[in-house]
């Protein structure tokens, strides 16, 4: 895939409410599955089983999106990309994508990215909450942009036009 | 009504007042900006650029995008911001033009609004010969890092300067080395930020909305711009 062009870290900001009620869910549920407090342990382990069980569950599933978003980053090389992420690496090949979106989210919970790429299966994927987001796009770009202008091949690479050759008119 | 406290009527008076005030004092204060900056308005810019305006609304001003209407008003969903402007000619014998698209489409959802919005803002000359491709963008701004937009290895001018000042991409080291000559005339940005594209028949300066180099503050130094390029685009390409 060439050489690496940059590394793009993740941020979870615009994930939202799920962020909050998750952690409280989760914390929630610790202190009852072990009776961390006073109140708590009073009650018996039986009866604050399952609402325990319950809190952390919800919990865990509802910071599922932040702890996703957190745990990704994308390595940029010259034809390709790796997608590092929580549930494992997805590699795109900079021939198989077709095309390419930048998503501004905007909204209560906060603002983010999103990368949305189109590949020439059909298919798609969307990268969401990357920092420096409009510089990947500009790379995913630079791939399927048009080819430069062929330049005559020299002995020795390419070289300047003569100097005292052409000049602008009055100079 | 008797019953309610006396303030109860007057602060929300009070604050329709202040409301109305500042929208009146926000207008005025654009006008005066609009004036100051007149030689940043399409018309004026390209006259003192030796450039012809072959398109869009001579009036409208890089500086102060906010004196047009349309971008006063912002887009709706029956109509979008659309300024197209393009100037062009040949004030240094070299075939130079300046492009400025922004456009802004707005769609009402049920619980959201999308904006589709395309930006495009940049000043090109055109060389006689192909050159190989290269990039070039500043190493600090004042508004943090260039959007790099090519997938071009790194690449010494040597020129100590130069390179510490920008970062020069490209396949060719003799290319980079003829740039080592040519940028010092692009150090008077300094934190505005430089960012050229050389894509194998222009060199263009970009220029952006959010992201350095910005349009206005590249813009104040159009006619080192203008000079700069040329020169570029004569020596890499005749």
């Amino acid at each position: 895939m060439g050489h690496k062009l940059g590394t793009h870290g993740s941020t979870i900001a615009g994930v939202g409410w799920t962020l909050y009620v998750g952690a409280l869910l989760s914390v929630s549920g610790v202190v009852s599955l072990f009776g961390l407090t006073q109140a708590a342990a009073k009650i018996p382990f039986s009866e604050r089983l399952p609402l325990a069980s319950a809190a952390l569950v919800i919990g865990a599933l509802m910071l599922l999106p932040a702890l996703m978003r957190w745990k990704q980053s994308v390595e940029v090389f010259e034809r390709g990309l790796v997608w590092h992420r929580l549930l494992g690496t997805k590699t795109v090949i900079a021939a198989e994508v077709q095309g390419s979106r930048l998503i501004r989210h905007t909204g209560r919970n906060g603002q983010y990215d999103e990368v949305e790429l189109q590949f020439s299966n059909g298919g798609s994927c969307s990268i969401n909450g990357l920092k420096e987001a409009e510089q990947l796009i500009a790379y995913v770009r630079a791939w399927s942009g048009p080819a430069p202008a062929v330049v005559a091949p020299a002995a020795g690479g390419w070289a300047p036009p003569v100097a005292g050759g052409w000049r602008p008119p009055g100079t | 009504m008797t019953n309610y406290p006396f303030f109860y009527l007057i602060f929300p008076a009070v604050a329709l007042g202040y409301v109305l005030f500042m929208r009146s004092h926000h207008k005025k204060k654009t006008q005066e900006y609009d004036e100051q900056y007149a030689n940043f308005r399409a018309g004026a810019l390209a006259q003192r650029l030796g450039l012809q305006l072959l398109k869009g609304d001579p009036s409208f001003n890089f500086m102060v995008t906010y004196a047009n209407q349309a971008v006063a008003r912002g887009a709706t969903d029956d109509k979008a911001i659309n300024i197209d402007i393009e100037m062009a000619g040949t004030p240094f014998g070299v075939p130079l033009t300046f492009k400025y698209l922004y456009r802004v489409e707005r769609e009402s959802g049920f619980n959201s609004t999308t904006y589709k919005t395309w930006f495009n803002c940049r000043m090109a000359a055109s060389a006689k010969l192909a050159f190989p491709p290269f990039e070039v963008t500043s190493r600090n701004t004042s508004v943090g890092r260039i959007v790099r937009q090519q997938t071009l290895p790194d690449a010494q001018t040597h020129n100590p300067a130069v390179d510490a000042e920008f970062q020069v991409t490209t396949h060719e080291p003799a290319l980079a080395q003829l740039l080592g000559e040519l940028l010092p005339e692009f150090s008077s940005f300094g934190p505005a930020g430089v960012h050229l594209l050389g894509d194998g028949q222009q060199v263009s300066f970009v220029m952006n909305q959010s992201t350095a180099p910005m349009v206005p503050s590249a813009l104040y130094y159009a006619e080192v711009m203008t000079h700069a390029l040329s020169t570029i685009a004569q020596r890499l390409g005749g």
